[in-house]
C-alpha cells in the first residue's frame, strides 16, 4: 500500500468522523460549593455541526439569585472536515441567597428540532469565612494591592524575541462583577531598560469580556497595549505598570441584596495595582546578513513610486520606495541606493506614519529621493534593495524593486551649471566685506518711523488742505475784507514812490478804494465836501474824518494845482489814518439810522 | 546736542576689531588645510556680534566641505539675509538646499508668488521705499487738485492713488513675509503633532532644512516646512537666521 494511498486513507475517515460528529450539550457549574459573599457561573454549552439552536430559556433555581437577568452568550465555529461545527456557550451567574444547599435546575435544549436535557446542579452553599482566599488572580509575584476581587496582569504575546522584534504587552484588568473600576490612570514612571517602546492605541470606548480564571469568573478590559523592541541581547525585564484606580469596596456578607438594604456599606475607594514585571529572552540576530540590510526586523513589504518618468535635464524626478509593515519604523534607514553619472541623488527624504490602532505597530516609511538628470536623454534609475530579518521564518529577505527608465529633455546643462550642480566649491572670502551688528531685525511693517514717513504726507496735506479751505471760508468776512483793504490800500500806495504827482495820484487811489472797500462808501462818486459826514455816520470819528478830508483835498490840489505846491505826506501818515479810521468803523459796520 | 554727538560717535564706531582678527585667523587656517579650526574662527568672529556676508558664506563652505549639510544651510541663508541680492548668496543657499536635500515645496498661489518675486527683486526696504514715493506723487496730486481745480491734476490723482495704495500693500505682504522669524534644523529630527516627546513622529525632518517657526511651547516649536504641514519640532535642533 503506498503512503498516498494511507493518506486518502486517514483523510476520509476523518471526514467521516466529523460528519458523524454527535451535537453535544453540557452544563456545568464553575464550583460546586460556594461562599454566600460569593457568586458562581452556571455554562451550558452546546456543541456540533447543527443548523439553528432555538431560545434557551434559564434554569430554574433555588436558593440562587441570577445577578444579570439575560445571560451572556458566546459563539464559534470552525471547519473540520469541510464542516462546520459551532459552539454556543450560554452563561449565567448566580449568588447564593442564603447557606445550606442550593440547586440549578435542568435546561432544555432544542438543537435541529431535537430537544436536550441537562442533569440538575447541585451546590452547596456555606459561609464565607469557611472558603479559603482566592489566589491574587493567580499571579505569583503579585505585588500588593491586587486582590482576589480585582488584579491586573501584562500578557505579553511572547517571551522569547529577537533583537529588534516586536513584543506586544497587553496590560488587562482582571475585576468581579460588582468593582466597577473606575478612573483608572497611570502611576510612576515605567521603564523598560534594553526595549524601545511605542505605546499602541486601544481604539474605543473600553468594553469588557466575561473570563474564567482558576474557576472564577471576571470582567476583563484591556487598559493599556505598548510595543517593546529589544535593542540588545540578553535577559531584559520590562518593569510592572503601576495603576491607580477607584474600586467599590463591596460588603458581599448581605447577599446580592445587601447593598440594597445597607446601601453606605458599598463606597468606592482608591487603589493601587501593579502588574507583574515581564522577563524577555532576547536573541542577537544570526550571522549572514546581506548587505542592504540595515538593522529592520519584522514583517515588511517595498514599493516604489516614480513620480514622473520624462522631466527637464536639471529638474528633479522624486523616486519613493515605501517600507510598509510590522515592526519599529521609526529607527529603520532607508535603502542604500545609489545613482551614477549623469545622474544625481541626495539625501532622502523621509515621512512615518505609524498605525497604532492595530494590535500590533504597524505603518510605512516613505523614503523620497530626488534624482536630477545632469542632461538629455534616455536613463535608467536602478532597482532598489531592501532587506529585513524575518524573526518568524528566523532569516533574512531582501526586497527589491524593478529599474525605471526615465527620459531628460531640453538643452544640456553647461559646464558652469554642471559645475554647480554639485554641492562641492563654494569660495572662501579673503576679506571680510562690510560689518553688521548681529541682531534680530525688527520688520519694517512693525515699526513706528515707516508709518510715520507714510502718515507725514498725508497730515501735511490733510493740514493744507484744511488752512486752503479756511481761507476760503474767511475771504468774505468783514475782518477778511478790512486786512485786504489795507493791505491793498498799502500796495497803491508803494505804487507811487519817487514822484510827487504819481505819489499823490497813489495816495488818492489808496484813500478812496479803501473807503470804498472797507467801509462801502461810494468815495470816487461822493463829493468831497459830504465825505466827513458820511465818515462819521459809519462810526469814524470827526478827527479821522477830517484827516482824511484833508489828505484828499490836498492830493486833488496837489495833483490839479500844480502851483499850490502841496507837500506830499508821507505813505505811512497815510496808512496811519486808514488804520485808524478800520479801527474806529465797527465790524460788521452799520449805518446807523 | 550731546545726544547727537553720542549718535554720531556710535555711527562712526571703528570697525570690530576682534572679528576683523578672527576672520582673518580663518582665513589663515583655511590656507593651511585646518578646516575645523577655520570654521571655528569664524564661528567666535560671529559670536563678538559682527557678522557680514563673506564671513558667513565662509562658514557656509567649510560646512558644506565637512558635510555638516545643517550649518551650511544655516549660515548660507544667513548670507542671503545679509545681501539678498548678492549672487553669490543666492547659489550658496540653493546648493546648500539641495545638499540638505530640500525637495521643491508646493507652488504657492500667483499672490504669494508675486509677493516671493517682488521679495526678491525690491526687498521690504525697496518696496516701502517704492511705495512711499507713489504715496507721496499721489498726495501731491490730490492736494494740487484740491487747490487749483485742474482737470489734468484730478485725472492724475484718480491714476496714481490706486497704484500707490497697492504699493503699500505689496510693501507690507512682503515686510511681512520677510520679517517671519526662520531657522534651520541641525540635525534630523522629528516632528511631532503636539508639544511632547512622547507624541507620535510621524515625519522626520533632515538636517538643513528651512522651517518657518511659530509660536514656542517650553522647549517646543511650531514649525512649517516648506514641502509639508506644520508640527511640533525640539528647538534645541532648530538655529535661528536672525541669531
Amino acid at each position: 500500500v503506498s503512503a498516498r494511498a494511507l493518506l486518502l486513507a486517514f483523510a476520509l475517515a476523518l471526514a467521516a468522523a466529523a460528519h458523524a460528529q454527535p451535537v453535544s450539550v453540557q452544563a456545568f457549574a464553575d464550583k460546586t460549593t460556594v461562599g454566600d459573599g460569593e457568586t458562581l457561573r452556571f455554562t451550558v454549552e452546546v456543541s456540533g455541526p447543527f443548523r439553528t439552536l432555538d431560545r434557551v430559556e434559564p434554569p430554574e433555581v433555588r436558593n440562587l439569585l441570577p445577578v444579570r437577568p439575560a445571560p451572556l452568550q458566546e459563539r464559534h465555529s470552525a471547519t473540520r472536515g469541510g464542516r462546520t461545527i459551532q459552539t454556543v456557550t450560554l452563561l449565567w451567574d448566580f449568588a447564593p441567597e442564603g447557606s445550606g444547599s442550593a440547586e440549578i435546575g435542568p435546561v432544555a435544549v432544542t438543537v435541529d428540532g431535537r430537544r436536550y436535557t441537562t442533569d440538575p446542579v447541585r451546590i452547596r452553599v456555606v459561609p464565607q469565612r469557611q472558603r479559603p482566599t482566592p489566589a491574587a488572580g493567580a499571579q505569583p509575584d503579585a505585588p500588593a494591592g491586587n486582590g482576589p476581587d480585582l488584579f491586573l496582569r501584562a500578557e505579553p504575546d511572547r517571551r522569547a524575541a529577537y533583537v529588534g522584534q516586536q513584543v506586544v504587552v497587553e496590560y488587562v484588568l482582571y475585576f468581579a462583577a460588582y468593582v466597577h473600576p473606575r478612573n483608572a490612570r497611570l502611576f510612576g514612571a515605567w521603564d523598560a531598560a534594553g526595549f524601545w517602546r511605542e505605546d499602541l492605541e486601544i481604539p474605543g470606548a473600553p468594553t469588557t469580556r466575561p473570563v474564567m480564571v482558576d474557576g472564577r469568573p471576571y470582567e476583563a478590559v484591556t487598559i493599556k497595549r505598548s510595543a517593546f523592541f529589544p535593542t540588545r541581547a540578553g535577559d531584559l525585564t520590562i518593569d510592572s505598570l503601576v495603576v491607580e484606580l477607584e474600586a467599590l469596596q463591596s460588603q458581599r456578607a448581605g447577599g446580592v441584596y445587601g447593598p440594597l438594604f445597607n446601601p453606605f456599606a458599598s463606597r468606592y475607594a482608591r487603589r493601587r495595582l501593579a502588574s507583574p514585571s515581564v522577563a524577555v529572552t532576547v536573541r542577537p540576530l544570526p550571522d549572514g546578513a546581506p548587505a542592504a540590510f540595515s538593522g529592520a526586523v519584522g514583517d515588511y513589504t517595498m514599493r516604489v513610486e516614480v513620480d514622473r518618468t520624462e522631466v527637464a535635464a536639471g529638474d528633479a524626478v522624486r523616486v519613493s520606495a515605501i517600507v510598509r509593515g510590522d515592526g519599529n519604523l521609526s529607527t529603520i534607514d532607508g535603502p542604500p541606493w545609489a545613482v551614477s553619472v549623469p545622474l544625481e541623488t541626495f539625501p532622502p527624504e523621509v515621512t512615518t506614519r505609524a498605525f497604532r490602532t492595530e494590535r500590533r505597530l504597524r505603518g510605512e516609511r516613505r523614503f523620497t529621493y530626488a534624482v536630477v538628470p545632469g542632461r538629455p536623454g534616455a536613463h535608467t534609475l536602478p532597482g532598489i534593495a531592501w532587506a529585513y530579518f524575518d524573526p518568524e521564518a528566523g532569516a533574512y529577505r531582501t526586497l527589491t524593486s524593478e529599474p525605471v527608465a526615465i527620459r531628460a529633455v531640453g538643452p544640456a546643462a553647461d559646464a558652469e551649471e554642471a559645475a554647480r550642480a554639485t554641492p562641492e566649491g563654494l569660495v572662501l572670502h579673503a576679506e571680510p566685506g562690510r560689518w553688521r551688528r548681529v541682531r534680530a531685525e525688527r520688520p519694517l511693517h512693525t515699526r513706528p518711523a515707516v508709518w510715520a514717513g507714510f502718515a507725514l504726507p498725508l497730515l501735511a496735506l490733510l493740514a493744507f488742505a484744511g488752512a486752503h479751505l479756511r481761507r476760503q471760508r474767511l475771504a468774505g468776512t468783514p475782518g477778511a475784507r478790512s486786512r485786504r483793504a489795507l493791505a491793498r490800500a498799502r500796495a497803491t500806495l508803494a505804487s507811487g514812490r519817487g514822484d510827487r504827482t504819481a505819489a499823490l495820484a497813489a495816495l488818492d487811489r489808496a484813500v478812496r478804494d479803501f473807503l470804498d472797500e472797507r467801509l462801502d462808501l461810494p468815495a470816487r462818486s461822493l463829493p468831497l465836501a459830504d465825505l466827513p459826514a458820511a465818515l462819521t455816520a459809519r462810526g469814524v470819528s470827526e478827527a479821522t474824518a477830517h484827516g482824511l478830508h484833508t489828505l484828499l483835498a490836498d492830493a486833488d490840489a496837489g495833483q490839479f494845482a500844480p502851483a499850490a505846491r502841496v507837500p506830499a505826506p508821507s505813505p505811512e501818515d497815510v496808512l496811519r489814518l486808514l488804520a485808524d479810521a478800520d479801527a474806529e468803523a465797527p465790524l460788521p459796520w452799520a449805518v446807523p439810522a | 546736542m550731546i545726544p547727537l554727538a553720542l549718535a554720531l560717535l556710535l555711527l562712526s564706531a571703528p570697525p570690530p576689531a576682534e572679528a576683523e582678527r578672527l576672520f582673518a585667523l580663518g582665513v589663515a587656517l583655511a590656507e593651511e588645510g585646518d578646516a575645523r579650526g577655520a570654521a571655528a574662527a569664524f564661528e567666535e568672529a560671529h559670536r563678538t556680534g559682527w557678522t557680514s556676508p563673506a564671513l558667513a558664506l565662509n562658514l557656509a563652505a567649510l560646512y558644506l566641505d565637512a558635510g555638516d549639510f545643517g550649518r551650511a544651510r544655516l549660515h548660507a541663508e544667513r548670507a542671503l539675509r545679509l545681501a539678498p541680492r548678492d549672487g553669490e548668496a543666492q547659489e550658496a543657499a540653493r546648493r546648500t538646499a539641495r545638499a540638505a536635500g530640500e525637495l521643491p515645496g508646493r507652488a504657492p498661489s500667483p499672490g504669494g508668488a508675486f509677493v516671493a518675486w517682488a521679495g526678491r527683486r525690491l526687498g521690504a526696504a525697496g518696496a516701502l521705499a517704492l511705495a512711499g514715493v507713489l504715496w507721496a506723487a499721489a498726495l501731491a496730486f490730490v492736494g494740487g487738485w484740491a487747490v487749483r481745480r485742474s482737470a489734468r491734476l484730478g485725472r492724475a490723482a484718480i491714476g496714481v492713488v490706486p497704484v500707490a495704495v497697492a504699493a503699500l500693500a505689496l510693501a507690507v505682504a512682503v515686510s511681512v513675509e520677510e520679517g517671519r522669524p526662520r531657522a534651520v534644523t541641525l540635525a534630523e529630527t522629528p516632528l511631532r503633532a503636539a508639544p511632547d516627546a512622547g507624541a507620535p513622529a510621524d515625519r522626520m525632518l533632515s538636517a538643513g532644512r528651512l522651517v518657518v517657526l511659530g509660536r514656542q511651547r517650553g522647549a517646543w516649536h511650531h514649525v512649517r516646512p516648506a514641502d509639508g504641514p506644520a508640527a511640533w519640532a525640539d528647538a534645541d535642533a532648530l538655529a535661528r537666521l536672525d541669531g
